[in-house]
């Protein structure tokens, strides 16, 4: 009875939130904030792909920032320096990070701490191309400018209200699809490498290439979130995807829960909000409270404060965090009761103390 | 490149080999003991050479930092208290705590302005910092790693990414955005060896990479203590039966790789300086110089440092193609890149064993 | 065709200087049941990493139906029929036993990335299939009423029966059991070999090691018994229990088997 009454629930709160969500731009309702529901949107797009390469799969990417970068560089570089159609830009900007991750693709041999590693040095290797800029391609540390905005025939998507809704169609087809294959054949096989390698192995799936795949497929994601945001900003330069980025992405990731894909945007507006909005003029503090969150996430509920929060609704009710903080205590003060019952009987006992 | 150039960028690879070899050495301590690569190494390099910039000179300092500094500390001491709950009070654990309390001190002294009227000589201030910095290391471990729930090699690595970006925070917060120097140990800048002209303070650097791999080899192979903690690194759970508690290893080794890094990062600020976010990239060489060496090898770990260091060096002595100043940062990631990879089947047998 | 589905001449796999697998010649009869037995450190355990795939073999050959199959990949190994359990369960924790038995459906489907993404009428008809063929796999080995349930809140003994599941819904007709019996009670064990020999009745060969001797004995016709690698008898289970070489063998052994 509770749960089918939840379920309604759930199905009255779909709607709700598209509503939501639709109604931000205009200036009546959160107009001012059509600009970061922007960023939020392509975040969420990088922060997806994320979750499908770690959370599903159990790997790590320390430098996915790099293919949001190597996206938006070619996008940039192709519509404004060469003057192709921007779409056309954006394509082989996906085309071409496809191609990188698949080359890059060998590291995915490594496993866990080396991963990591490894990533978190390529993310380096690309930030640092781009800012060394021998060829003069990406403009050095200044970047490019005179990007052309997005266009379907005669609409042009010039206004922060119309990139809003741009943004969040892509964003929304790119959720749709990772729904999809998350609730497929391959995503059993994808969890099924993160749940055991071995037996993944003895079922007939191809560990290897599983990863590869979901790793070109993230980066592809990466990559259209970059190609995006250089059409959305018409400014591009290195120090949008420095290695300090991947972390961010993680953060978001993490926070959304990273075997969740509707997490995703959750995760990435809280991480935003907080960069833009309520941290802006204290970028440093910014850290230090991006920092705090994602230990006492990864601490406390590894599956992802989103994914937390849902199970203990689900669980407990409306009230489960005052009811968690309550038995945390009881549990607490139990024991501190023991350890002085337990010292207590030591002296008692004469036991004699070092 | 002449004879001349060629024993000046000598000297400078002798500068940052013996860096990255005491950072390679943190590295190496931490991951033998407990598997984990901690990425905050190199913000424990960047708070060593800042806080004796704080013990030397006078400056206004934000008060807030100061108080969550405080009350972190407080929570490690909690923490600790919390980890010997139910044990005995032994000698390890009473000069552990002694560390603790010691190596806040500063920081709470600091709350106070004490340090704004007395500025220490430059000899105390790099001594200090080791402990002070240990301090922060064991904090780390006690509040971050060791609360865990349900850890996971992934998600303990982000934890230390997390702990990572909140020192780098708090640092910014502290000391700013601008490169903080110390005065030299001796009053005399350069002298003259062979054809180079070496800065005095390389000698200081040369000289504490030597102490401290005495010390550190002499502590592990001489004392019961550093023992036990080989004992650990080697075989965790047999180490276990024989009475040695793995998670004070863990903690000692944190407090330990911290020292070091501390140590380094006060005697290399007066040559090269310090800002908030040299952090990062000393830990990435760091790391490429424990790769290098092998991971779980201090010796490995040295030679790996003055490896990366010289070759580093002579890269941009060489000039020549992509060889030069511009990629000098990009060249020690491909290499890290591609060790990793070929020692990839290595690992993977190791973490089988592991 | 030969009734011989496995078999390999002198098989042999070395790490280093110690030598797991010495030699070994095996001949598996389709349809049957043979229990591979030995003390610790036998090497039966490396013998069925060889098989499935797991470990190159270092000499000797490995010929599955006919036709030599060392040089296989795992993954193509599953594609033509020998499917094998693992001592230590390894299932997969992050999701629901049927989904765990439906991921065994893999190597018997093909629609991919494409098909998944854009809900293509391929994927419905090819999931509909895997629903229901790990649905029948999940009620023989007698799980049906724990479908949505996570394979990690399940106990051992019906994790093991969930495992069975996993690889039968590999389809194979090789079967490799890794200790099927470890840890299971009385009432689980019997239940397992009920299994075991309806799982013979679908024409599956049934390879397994197993310490527990009741359980080999009762299920197995034909018996063979590794000894530091080397095979030293084989044979029903009656001939190889009088067997005195597999008694001098288990005699150092002895407390393994009481």
């Amino acid at each position: 009875m509770a749960r089918r009454i939840l379920k309604r629930w759930r199905l009255l709160l779909i709607p709700v939130v598209i509503a939501f969500m639709a109604l931000v731009p205009f200036d009546w309702f959160l107009g001012q904030y059509k600009y970061l529901g922007t960023v939020i949107g392509i975040s969420t797009i990088v922060t997806v792909g994320l979750c499908l390469f770690m959370g599903y799969t159990g790997q790590v990417s320390l430098g996915q920032a790099a293919f949001y970068g190597i996206g938006m560089s070619f996008s940039a570089v192709l519509s404004s320096v060469h003057g192709l159609n921007p779409w056309l830009a954006m394509l082989i900007a996906a085309c071409v990070t496809g191609l990188v991750a698949l080359l890059l693709g060998i590291i995915l041999r490594l496993k866990g701490n080396y991963l990591a590693m490894a990533t978190l040095a390529v993310g380096f290797i690309v930030w640092k191309i781009a800012v060394i800029d021998d060829m003069g391609y990406t403009g050095g540390p200044d970047g490019i400018r005179g990007i052309p905005y997005l266009s379907i025939g005669s609409l042009e998507f010039d206004s922060q209200f119309k990139r809003y809704y741009l943004v969040w169609g892509f964003c929304l087809a790119i959720l749709l699809i990772s729904q999809n294959i998350v609730n497929s054949r391959i995503g059993r096989a994808l969890r099924a490498v993160h749940g055991s390698e071995e037996a993944a192995e003895s079922l007939g799936i191809n560990v290897f290439r599983f990863k590869l795949k979901i790793f070109v497929v993230s980066a592809v994601y990466a990559s259209i979130a970059g190609s995006l945001f250089a059409h959305h900003q018409l400014h591009v330069s290195p120090g949008y995807f420095e290695p300090i980025d991947s972390v961010y992405l993680v953060i978001m990731a993490v926070i959304g829960g990273l075997a969740s894909i509707w997490g995703a945007i959750f995760g990435a507006a809280t991480v935003e909000i907080l960069r833009n909005e309520i941290l802006i003029h204290y970028d440093k503090w910014n850290m230090v409270i991006l920092g705090l969150i994602l230990m006492v996430i990864l601490i406390l509920m590894p599956e992802g404060l989103f994914v937390a929060l849902k199970k203990g609704y689900q669980q407990e009710g409306v009230f489960f965090i005052p009811k968690r903080i309550w038995r945390l205590a009881q549990n607490y003060y139990s024991r501190i009761k023991g350890f002085r019952k337990r010292k207590m009987a030591q002296s008692l006992a004469g036991e004699p103390e070092q | 490149m002449t004879w001349e150039q060629f024993q000046q960028y000598l000297v400078i690879g002798i500068q940052d080999g013996s860096i990255y070899a005491l950072i390679g050495l943190g590295f190496t301590i931490i991951y033998a003991v407990t598997n984990i690569i901690n990425f905050a190494q190199g913000e424990f390099v960047m708070l060593g050479g800042m806080c004796s910039y704080m013990l030397v000179n006078s400056v206004d300092i934000p008060t807030t930092p100061t108080v969550i500094i405080a009350l972190l500390c407080a929570a490690a001491i909690g923490a600790l208290i919390h980890l010997l709950w139910n044990r005995r009070m032994n000698r390890l654990t009473l000069s552990l705590m002694i560390i603790l309390l010691l190596g806040s001190i500063p920081f709470v002294l600091f709350l106070y302005g004490e340090f704004a009227s007395i500025e220490l000589p430059v000899g105390v201030a790099s001594f200090l910092p080791i402990l002070m910095v240990a301090a922060v290391g064991a904090i780390m471990y006690l509040l971050g790693i060791r609360t865990a729930r349900r850890p996971s090699i992934v998600g303990l690595i982000i934890i230390t990414i997390g702990a990572a970006l909140v020192i780098r925070g708090i640092a910014g917060v502290f000391w700013g955005d601008k490169m903080q120097r110390t005065p030299l140990y001796w009053e005399r800048q350069t002298i003259d060896v062979f054809d180079a002209t070496v800065h005095t303070q390389v000698l200081w650097i040369l000289a504490t990479m030597v102490v401290v791999a005495i010390l550190l080899q002499l502590f592990l192979s001489r004392t019961m203590l550093g023992k036990s903690l080989k004992a650990c690194a080697t075989n965790p759970i047999g180490a276990g039966l024989m009475g040695i508690n793995p998670k004070m290893m863990a903690l000692i080794a944190f407090a330990l790789a911290a020292a070091v890094g501390g140590a380094i990062g006060a005697v290399m600020t007066p040559k090269v300086g310090m800002t908030y976010e040299s952090g990062f990239l000393y830990g990435l060489y760091g790391f490429v110089a424990a790769s290098l060496g092998g991971f779980r090898s201090p010796i490995g770990a040295v030679i790996g440092g003055f490896l990366l260091g010289v070759g580093r060096a002579l890269i941009i002595g060489v000039d020549w193609w992509l060889f030069n100043s511009d990629y000098k940062d990009v060249w020690p990631m491909v290499i890290l890149v591609v060790i990793l990879l070929l020692r990839s089947n290595i690992l993977a047998e190791e973490e089988r064993l592991g | 065709m030969t009734d011989i589905i496995l078999e390999t001449r002198k098989l042999t796999r070395a790490f280093g200087g110690l030598v797991a697998v010495d030699n070994v010649d095996l001949e598996i009869e389709t349809g049957k049941i043979t229990a591979i037995i030995g003390p610790n450190g036998a090497g039966k355990t490396t013998l069925f990493n060889l098989v499935a795939g797991v470990y190159r073999v270092t000499s000797g050959e490995l010929n599955f139906q006919g036709k030599s199959i060392d040089k296989m990949s795992p993954v193509k190994r599953t594609g033509i029929g020998i499917a094998r359990t693992f001592q230590h369960v390894h299932l997969f924790s992050n999701m629901t036993a049927l989904e765990n038995v439906m991921t065994g459906q893999h190597s018997r489907s093909s629609y991919g990335f494409l098909e998944s993404a854009f809900l293509l009428p391929k994927k419905f008809r090819e999931e509909e299939r895997i629903r229901l063929n790990a649905m029948k796999y999940l009620n023989m080995v007698g799980l049906g009423q724990h479908v949505q349930e996570s394979a990690l809140n399940l106990p051992l003994g019906q994790q093991k029966l969930l495992a069975i599941a996993r690889a039968l819904a590999t389809e194979p007709k090789l079967l490799l059991l890794d200790e099927p019996g470890a840890g299971l009670n009385r009432l689980e064990k019997r239940d397992l070999s009920d299994l075991i020999r309806r799982i013979r009745e679908m024409e599956i060969t049934v390879i397994l090691v197993e310490h527990d001797m009741p359980l080999v004995m009762g299920l197995a016709e034909k018996v063979i018994v590794l000894d530091t690698g080397k095979k030293i008898a084989e044979g029903t289970a009656a001939q190889v229990q009088k067997d005195k070489k597999v008694i001098a063998a288990y005699l150092g052994d002895e407390e393994e088997n009481l």
